[in-house]
């Protein structure tokens, strides 16, 4: 019968909901912790992608080499964005629209740049762990179960060092309350660049590990953007775990669906359930102070 | 003896205005407001004053509509208003003020006076679109009704500032302007004189004053004794949500209770009586 | 206004009214016809962002919405223009009171997170409703509008239909803004609290400013089918979204002048960046966020305090 498609559709899910909660933390630091929605995030994780493709087949280093020189290089690339596109604007009225704009005009730089560098054309991209394999009746691809297992990771470590560590707890205290973080004595500035390169990094390793899945190229992302928006809203404000909750949760909903009512309807809804979830509880389905 | 018939005195009863029976509140397992019945007389001057947290901002609240009582029924001129939305609460007639001043920064004194002014005005869409006469008439109206308002409060001349860039006592004579502008018979003033300097407090004071002359029942929420025992021919006690002293200044001041509930104050008590 | 005011103000329209025979190429007209759309778009959209100071994502939906109605009615029932023009903007109108009666229970990025989801829901049921909306099938030939005999397909005489309706757009946004129901936007958008405490019924308020938004969305995408005659589902694509966002946040939102300066520098500036086009976009990137950075007000407002300084600076001296 229908089990073993079942199966195979639930793992679909499960692993693309991880990847969109991987996404979407990113978008959640920021937002959580500067106060803006960086619609500049999806270029962000694709720049990660092409990056670590670039410096792959032109410096010749191998999988784990590149995706740290694009991690790292991504970092520094989200703390100039910070620093060109969100901190001259701190204070000034419409703060959340005027680096909505900033932002959006920084996305059609990357994007528009990438396509001069790489062309408008998708890559493929191969990685050691490219195999797929047959588990329990349905297929596993080696990229789906990595990428899984490092978002889990990556998760307990944002977790850790979020609550264990000093710098960790000066970026909760500031995305509390920035007047009560800088009466404190947090340089508010410097706590913006370090979530802001954070979050890049976090975008650029999801790149890296989703391009073997769904191939590189310059527009894709902004397909995950506006999941990436969904999975932070239902999540609810600041929380991480929320974004691993909400991530599975849509993925595994869109899969289903997808696979036994339709697909062509798939897209909207999702956006459905989070429309009614918004109505229901307006500030997501996990809000948690920090 | 036979008393002369003109000396025959009818009983004047006193109107209450504002009824608040049973009234409770309840945040998840805290109870914020525990049975309190008040009943403000038409025309009066009642002061309510309590400790920081006592409740008294959460009852305008509830008064005006901003939350729902878990309890208890409010009654304006003798219609129940419990349910209704805080703008129609407002359109019947309850205007308040806020303990942050809350005015139109960027907006200007005069402009900030319009908005008070908006359930009178007459200069709608389609008249504004069609030009009628009841529009121009309309606005002729609200500028007269405007500058009459501005020059009670004596700030005609501030007409055309930004109303952000004002000294903080101008910023809350213009929220009581404002209030005022919307032409209430009950006005809920929070902490009113708060942040003040004597002078500021002293004008404050009078335009109460005047404004009670005027007809209108006014509420006052405020920590200010001076204020307080000037103004209010009645006060209230609030302590944690509970009623616990009502009457005259001179009782209420002297109530055991209240004077433990404000233990370390009792000093600001007697030189606020003399 | 004060008469300088009106002296501009009449300038401006006698020069808008003698565009078509100051730049005679069609190119050109055509790229004023497109400003002109623009700017109706730009305009309605700037009701709910800076008249009444929320958000949304979801204005593309509108404008595609209007654009579909009427040109499925013209094509597949043969209505003249006419008629289909203004149904589709009533038709707008009316899903878009559904959308803002729901939506504007919520504020700021859900605001916009809820009315991003209304359009791409209703992008998608455009894309699979085929037997209605042809799918992702273009709606093709859709007819220009008639006076007479004469078809107004041609830049020249399609600019003068653009142009009347944007002068109403502006009369009646104006109108809106000199009126109780404008004031009463102001004040839920400068201090919602404080607005509802003095009588002002803000989510009556905020629905019928939404509705009016909506309509001159739809108003506009529909003048946009019978001028580019053809569309499809990427008509609603959140592009347009990020037009009338640009538009209105670089001009100056909350402004009249802001979405018409944003608009001609939005659909002009492209042209003359002269390369290829992933390059030019990237470079007008660029732009927006110097713009942005450098004058978040918006350049309307900025003109406007520039030029009061100068006139200032001359009384004095």
């Amino acid at each position: 019968m229908g089990w073993s498609q079942l199966r195979q559709q639930i793992f679909y899910g499960l692993t693309n909901g991880m990847a969109y909660a991987l996404f979407a933390i990113g978008l959640s630091l920021i937002w959580g912790i500067v106060g803006v929605i960086n619609l500049a995030h999806g270029e962000l994780y694709m720049l990660g992608a092409m990056l670590a493709w670039l410096v792959g087949t032109t410096l010749g280093l191998n999988f784990f080499g590149s995706a740290i020189v694009s991690i790292v290089v991504l970092g520094a690339v989200g703390i100039l964005c910070n620093r060109v596109a969100v901190q001259p604007l701190l204070g000034v009225r419409n703060f959340l629209l005027l680096t909505l704009l900033s932002t959006l005009g920084l996305s059609m730089i990357f994007m528009n740049g990438a396509i001069v560098v790489w062309g408008d054309i998708s890559r493929e991209v191969t990685t050691p762990f490219s195999e797929i394999i047959k588990v329990g009746g349905i297929q596993v691809s080696g990229e789906r179960v990595v990428t899984f297992a490092i978002t889990v990771g990556a998760v307990l470590l944002l977790h850790f060092f979020l609550t264990r560590s000093k710098l960790g707890k000066a970026l909760r205290a500031s995305a509390q309350s920035s007047f009560g973080a800088r009466l404190v004595g947090i340089d508010l500035k410097r706590i913006y660049a370090l979530g802001f390169a954070l979050a890049s990094a976090l975008a650029a390793l999801a790149g890296i590990l989703l391009a073997p899945i769904w191939y590189a190229y310059p527009h894709m992302g902004q397909a995950m953007l506006i999941k990436g928006f969904v999975t932070v809203i239902l999540a609810g404000l600041g929380s991480i775990f929320g974004c691993v909750a909400a991530g599975l949760f849509i993925g595994l909903a869109e899969s289903l669906f997808g696979y036994y009512i339709s697909v062509y309807y798939r897209d909207a809804f999702c956006f459905l359930i989070m429309v009614i979830i918004l109505l229901a509880r307006p500030t997501g389905l996990f809000q948690k102070a920090g | 003896m036979i008393e002369p018939l003109n000396k025959i005195t009818t009983k004047v009863e006193p109107v209450a205005i504002l009824e608040v029976k049973k009234l409770s509140k309840d945040f998840g397992g805290l109870r914020a407001i525990n049975q309190i019945d008040v009943d403000v007389q038409e025309g009066e001057i009642l002061g309510v004053i309590g400790p920081n947290g006592s409740g008294k901002t959460t009852l305008y609240n509830l008064i005006t509509g901003f939350l729902k009582p878990t309890e208890g029924q409010i009654r304006f001129k003798g219609k129940p208003i419990t349910s209704m939305r805080s703008h129609e609460i407002a359109a019947r007639g309850i205007g308040r003020t806020f303990q942050l001043s809350s005015i139109f920064s960027n907006l200007s004194v005069r402009e900030n006076v319009i908005i008070g002014s908006h359930l009178r005005a007459r200069d709608g869409i389609w008249g504004s679109f069609f030009r009628t006469k009841s529009y121009k008439e309309g606005g002729a109206e609200l500028e007269q009704r405007v500058t009459k308002t501005l020059t009670f409060m004596g700030m005609e001349k501030q007409a055309d500032q930004v109303a952000g860039s004002l000294p903080y006592g101008d910023q809350r004579k213009l929220e009581l302007a404002t209030t005022l502008a919307l032409d209430p018979e009950i006005l809920l003033l929070d902490e009113p004189a708060t942040g003040m300097n004597p002078q500021e407090t002293e004008t404050m004071i009078n335009l109460v004053k005047l404004i009670q002359e005027q007809g209108k029942t006014i509420v006052i929420v405020e920590h200010n004794m001076k204020v307080v025992m000037e103004l209010c021919r009645r006060i209230v006690v609030l302590d944690y949500g509970v009623k616990i002293a009502e009457g005259m200044p001179e009782e209420v001041t002297t109530n055991e209770k209240v004077i433990s509930v404000y233990l370390g104050r009792k000093r600001k008590w007697i030189n606020a009586k003399s | 206004m004060t008469k300088q005011r009106w002296l501009a103000n009449l300038l401006l329209l006698v020069v808008a009214i003698l565009v078509p025979t100051i730049f005679k190429t069609p190119y050109l007209v055509h790229l004023f016809v497109l400003s002109g759309i623009f700017a109706l778009f730009s305009l309605a959209y700037d009701i709910v962002i800076g008249m009444m100071g929320q958000f949304s994502f979801g204005h593309q939906a509108l404008w595609g919405l209007g654009a579909y109605i009427s040109a499925l009615l013209a094509v597949d029932t043969g209505v003249s223009p006419w008629f289909t023009i203004p149904a589709g903007a009533i038709g707008t109108g009316i899903f878009g009171f559904a959308m803002g009666w729901i939506s504007l229970r919520l504020r700021g990025a859900y605001l916009g997170i809820i009315t991003l989801g209304f359009a791409v829901i209703l992008q998608e049921v455009i894309i699979n409703w085929k037997t209605v909306t042809h799918g992702w099938l273009q709606v093709l030939r859709i007819p220009a509008p008639k006076l007479g005999d004469t078809a107004l397909n041609t830049p020249f005489s399609y600019y003068y239909l653009v142009l009347a309706f944007l002068l109403l757009t502006i009369y009646f946004i104006k109108s809106i803004q000199r009126s109780r129901f404008g004031r009463g936007l102001a004040a839920l958008r400068e201090n919602e609290q404080r607005a509802i405490s003095l009588g002002i019924p803000i989510f009556k308020y905020m629905v019928v400013a939404f509705t009016i938004s909506a309509t001159l969305s739809g108003l506009a995408g529909a003048l946009f089918a019978h001028y580019v005659h053809t569309i499809n589902p990427n008509t609603l694509a959140t592009s347009y979204l990020w037009a009338a966002l640009i538009i209105v946040l670089v001009g100056g939102s909350g402004t009249l002048g802001g979405p018409l300066i944003g608009t001609l520098l939005f659909i002009f500036v492209p042209e003359w960046l002269r390369m290829a086009a992933a390059l030019r976009f990237a470079v007008f990137g660029i732009l927006i966020v110097v713009c942005v950075v450098f004058v978040p007000e918006g350049l309307y407002p900025r003109l406007l305090s520039l030029w009061n300084r100068f006139i200032v600076s001359r009384v004095k001296g």
